[in-house]
């Protein structure tokens, strides 16, 4: 699992950030500006002439927990919308439906940019935007989930004996749809966290003196030329964070899927 | 007796590496002659088929024996001169006329093609000699089912397709994995009295692999019956009929509604062959078929028995042959 | 086959107005509207009076449902309104946009259709082989490469330090093809290395499928190398489902252009629509939105119809 590893990894690095960190991540230095990486300085310094290794470690904080919050926003939204959607059937569910094709037709970071035009400018309002977004697939998900298991022989015994509808939603349904929503989330944060740098690198994301990876790619692009490690390094992170999602995810996914894991075998 | 058109000595199949789906098999086949293979689905029929033209899915590549065409072991050949024999000396007519047609491909490409790539004809010449395959075949229309797709035949008339396909090269050798099963009755006959009616023409040497009593009867010369991957008996087709020596063989014919009982309706049911072939992971030693032969005992259980003479080109591998018919006399 | 299309497209139209509305109180939702816009702009102090005419001019004392009924006749009469900072009217603005986004796009779906079918290709037709590790592995990198990543290293090292390409800027092909084409080649590989890996994985999937069939094995027992029966047995059937995922593909192509015209500096709609919705010309946002969802519904609708003229079994839909 060498998705796991990354993501703990990462993880890890986050929280000890503080204890990692060869400077405060703010402290400026005008006598290094630009600096490229030396032992003094692992990764080099920025246009301020901050130690860009220590901003790297703070920003890991807030890009991850950007990424992890917008996919909790949208599970907490789109699964029990889906879930509901799917149970109830009939009207509810073809306009809920229609409405999230409609949202699917719109690519993913123009909505994002759109939802974040109206919010405004800011990390809290692009996590809100990339969480709507991402609302419809899980929505869909599950819906599909519960269709398919909705006429299963105990899901029918439970109502007939009277079991309340939320009653089986939530006990006898969730809980056997809960394992694409836990695969579909891994790859989720990868994907967030693309989105949010997305943002950022447009101007729409985390606004200074916030700084997340994708902001600091933002900053660092106008000196490509002069200081191409300052670019470099906060877009491997992305990379290496999305990287061990989306492996994280695939392996969830054998993990918890037994039959796609023989097929995957098979192959 | 002439020389074999393809022989078969010693045929192994091994699934993933640990079952044996077909054990030992040896048989051959000479021009002009039927061949039926018989037994239950599972029982390796269409595994050896397969095996004889190494077409078998990765899962089973492993492959040990000879197979003699034209003095060449096609196993030990490689892959490059083995397609060589593949459609033109050797052609295979598979169960599914559905499905072993491509569905995007027109049917004179797909005849036609054998021909380019044997042969070396141009396209022009193939398409002409698909149009007069298809007119041997008897398929109404030839000039529309030429440029049409196989979606708009019916199942019999895309196994003459298939059919006309296998004959394109004038192969040596048909092997027939159960040409006739999907199909209708009546449209059956009619398929094996073209491959009769072929065969005579060109002389070629006919596998025919099947589980139906009746296609044996009319269409064989010699008959193999296969049972768990081993062969168990082999008896020239009357021979079969009259006096089968195994008892798993005397099962398959007692399966069978027999035409003097007809009449006597309901009075003696068919008779069942009790038990179900093993799993291919858990094959008793010994003779394979003895947990469901009612004449075994302690050797059937230790050791799979020798191929044992049983009368005039007739073989049968049991330690009691003709246990039945003893009985009853 | 006509009703087949007719069909769809009935389909297609729910889906057209759904969108619309959501574009429609989205915009209702930014913060500023067009009175806002006159009134900071004017020179004089605006009254209440003043600002309740300005809002029955423009409509905006009618119920929201009369004001949306005028919008959808106003854009189906092909009027998207006028530009809040230009003051020309915003199809004239976007018109000249699409031409540079259409052609890199058009380019990285090549590349990537380029790589990725015949790579998928081998990978369904020899399961664990070399070649099929190295689609997973690509897979999973492009998929996971920031587009800014990519293309900041392609400016570093083949503009800035070897002088091949132009690091950024559009030319038209009709004004220079060579150096169109110059200009083009950098965003279309950064574009296309995410649509190469979701290709890839089509191409491998759609493959193994269609190797499964029995026709193939057909194919096998005619004697057919095994390019043979890839190539003329296999690979028409592969495309079909191939050829609706590169449709499906515009959503991907439009989302990358935001930030691959953010990053070489293309004058294509999706920087325009970066720097609209930084400088609050939302009248164009509007219109870019909108007319993106458009696209992108129809692309899926074509995508249906071409599948059926492909497909010789379909057409007797």
């Amino acid at each position: 699992m060498a998705g796991a590893l990354i993501v703990g990894l990462l993880l890890l690095v986050a929280l000890l950030a503080p204890v990692l960190s060869p400077y405060p991540p703010d402290a400026i230095n005008y006598r290094h500006l630009l600096s490229p990486p030396s032992t003094e300085h692992l990764l080099g310094t920025d246009d301020l002439g901050r130690d860009i290794l220590s901003r790297l470690l703070y920003g890991a904080q807030l890009s991850l927990s950007a990424g992890i919050s917008a996919v909790i926003l949208s599970v907490l939204v789109g699964v029990p919308v889906g879930l509901v959607a799917g149970y109830a059937g009939g009207m509810t569910d073809e306009l809920v439906m229609r409405v999230f094709d409609s949202i699917i037709a719109l690519p993913p970071l123009v909505l994002a940019l759109t939802i974040s035009a109206v919010l405004g400018p800011g990390l809290v309002n692009a996590t809100i935007a990339i969480a709507i977004v991402a609302v419809p697939t899980y929505a869909r998900l599950i819906r599909g989930q519960v269709l398919s298991i909705k006429n299963n022989d105990y899901i029918l015994a439970a109502r007939s004996v009277g079991v309340s509808s939320r009653a089986v939603l939530f006990r006898h349904i969730l809980p056997n749809v809960i394992s694409p929503i836990i695969v579909q989330a891994a790859l989720g944060v990868g994907f967030a966290i693309i989105l949010e740098s997305s943002l950022s690198f447009i101007g729409l994301g985390a606004q200074p003196p916030t700084s997340t990876w994708g902001s600091m790619v933002q900053t660092s692009f106008q000196y490509l030329e002069l200081a191409p490690w300052f670019v470099i390094a906060p877009s491997v992170a992305i990379f290496v964070a999305v990287l061990g999602a989306n492996l994280l995810g695939e392996g969830l996914r054998n993990f918890l899927d037994p039959n796609q894991k023989k097929a995957a075998q098979k192959t | 007796m002439t020389a074999a058109a393809l022989k078969i000595r010693g045929l192994c199949v091994q699934i993933d590496g640990r079952f044996d789906v077909v054990k030992n098999l040896s048989f051959s086949v000479c021009p002009g002659e039927t061949v039926c293979l018989v037994g239950e689905s599972g029982c390796g029929k269409s595994i050896s088929a397969l095996s004889i033209l190494r077409l078998l899915p990765p899962v089973a590549r492993s492959v040990a024996g000879e197979i003699y065409f034209n003095g060449q072991n096609l196993l030990g050949l490689p892959e490059s001169e083995l397609r060589r024999i593949r459609g033109n000396d050797i052609a295979m007519i598979f169960q599914e006329p559905m499905s072993s047609l491509n569905p995007l491909r027109t049917i004179g490409f797909q005849i036609a093609e054998v021909m380019m790539l044997h042969m070396g004809w141009s396209r022009a010449a193939a398409w002409a000699r698909a149009a007069e395959l298809l007119e041997i075949v008897r398929i109404p229309d030839v000039p529309q089912v030429l440029d049409g797709y196989p979606h708009q035949l019916s199942g019999g008339m895309r196994q003459r397709v298939m059919l006309a396909m296998a004959l394109a090269c004038k192969p040596a050798v048909i092997l027939a994995d159960e040409p006739t099963t999907a199909l209708d009755v009546t449209i059956q006959a009619q398929i094996t009295g073209l491959l009769a009616e072929m065969q005579q023409k060109f002389g070629t040497a006919i596998v025919l692999i099947t589980h139906d009593m009746g296609l044996v009867a009319e269409n064989a010369d010699r008959v193999v019956v296969m049972y768990a991957g081993r062969k168990v008996e082999e008896a020239p087709v009357q021979e079969f009929f009259q006096h089968p020596a195994h008892p798993y063989s005397r099962g398959l014919l007692n399966s069978l509604p027999q035409l003097g009982a007809a009449n006597s309706c309901g009075q003696e049911r068919l008779k069942e062959i009790p038990g179900m072939v093993p799993a291919l992971g858990d094959l008793p030693s010994g003779c394979p078929f003895f947990p469901r032969c009612e004449h075994s005992d302690g050797i059937c259980r230790e050791q799979f028995p020798s191929y044992e003479s049983v009368g005039i080109d007739h073989i049968a591998a049991c330690w009691h042959p003709r246990a039945m018919e003893e009985n009853q006399q | 086959m006509f009703a087949f299309a007719v069909r769809r497209t009935a389909a297609a139209i729910p889906v057209l107005v759904m969108v619309s509305l959501i574009v429609f109180f989205l915009m209702r939702l930014l913060p500023g509207d067009i009175i806002d816009l006159i009134v900071s702009q004017a020179q004089v102090d605006v009254s209440e009076e003043m600002i309740a005419e300005l809002r029955r001019q423009y409509g905006l004392d009618k119920p929201v449902y009369v004001q949306y009924y005028v919008w959808v006749r106003q854009i189906l009469a092909g009027d998207f309104g006028l530009s809040f900072r230009s003051h020309q009217p915003v199809i004239e603005i976007i018109l000249p946009r699409l031409m540079p986004t259409f052609q890199i796009g058009l380019a990285a779906l090549f590349f990537s259709s380029l790589v990725a079918i015949p790579l998928g290709a081998i990978s369904a037709a020899r399961p664990n082989s070399i070649w099929d590790r190295i689609g997973a592995f690509g897979t999973f990198i492009g998929a996971s490469m920031p587009y800014f990543l990519v293309g900041g290293l392609l400016i570093y090292f083949v503009s800035l330090q070897l002088g091949l390409l132009p690091p950024s800027g559009f030319v038209s092909p009709t004004d220079d093809l060579t150096d169109s084409i110059r200009h083009t080649i950098m965003p279309a590989i950064t574009l296309a290395l995410s649509l190469t890996a979701i290709l890839i994985r089509q191409a491998r999937a759609s493959f193994s499928d269609v190797l499964q069939h029995p026709y193939i094995r057909t194919a096998y027992a005619k004697g057919l190398s095994e390019t043979r029966v890839v190539v003329q047995h296999a690979m028409k059937n592969a495309l079909l489902p191939i050829v609706t995922i590169l449709g499906l593909q515009l959503g991907v192509i439009l989302s990358g252009a935001v930030v691959t015209e953010t990053v070489f500096a293309v004058p294509g709609i999706g920087r325009l629509l970066v720097d609209s919705i930084l400088g609050r010309d939302y009248p164009i946002v509007q219109a870019l939105v909108l007319l993106i969802a458009a696209a992108v519904v129809l692309a899926t609708l074509l995508v249906d119809i071409v599948y059926g003229v492909l497909d010789p079994r379909s057409s007797r839909m």
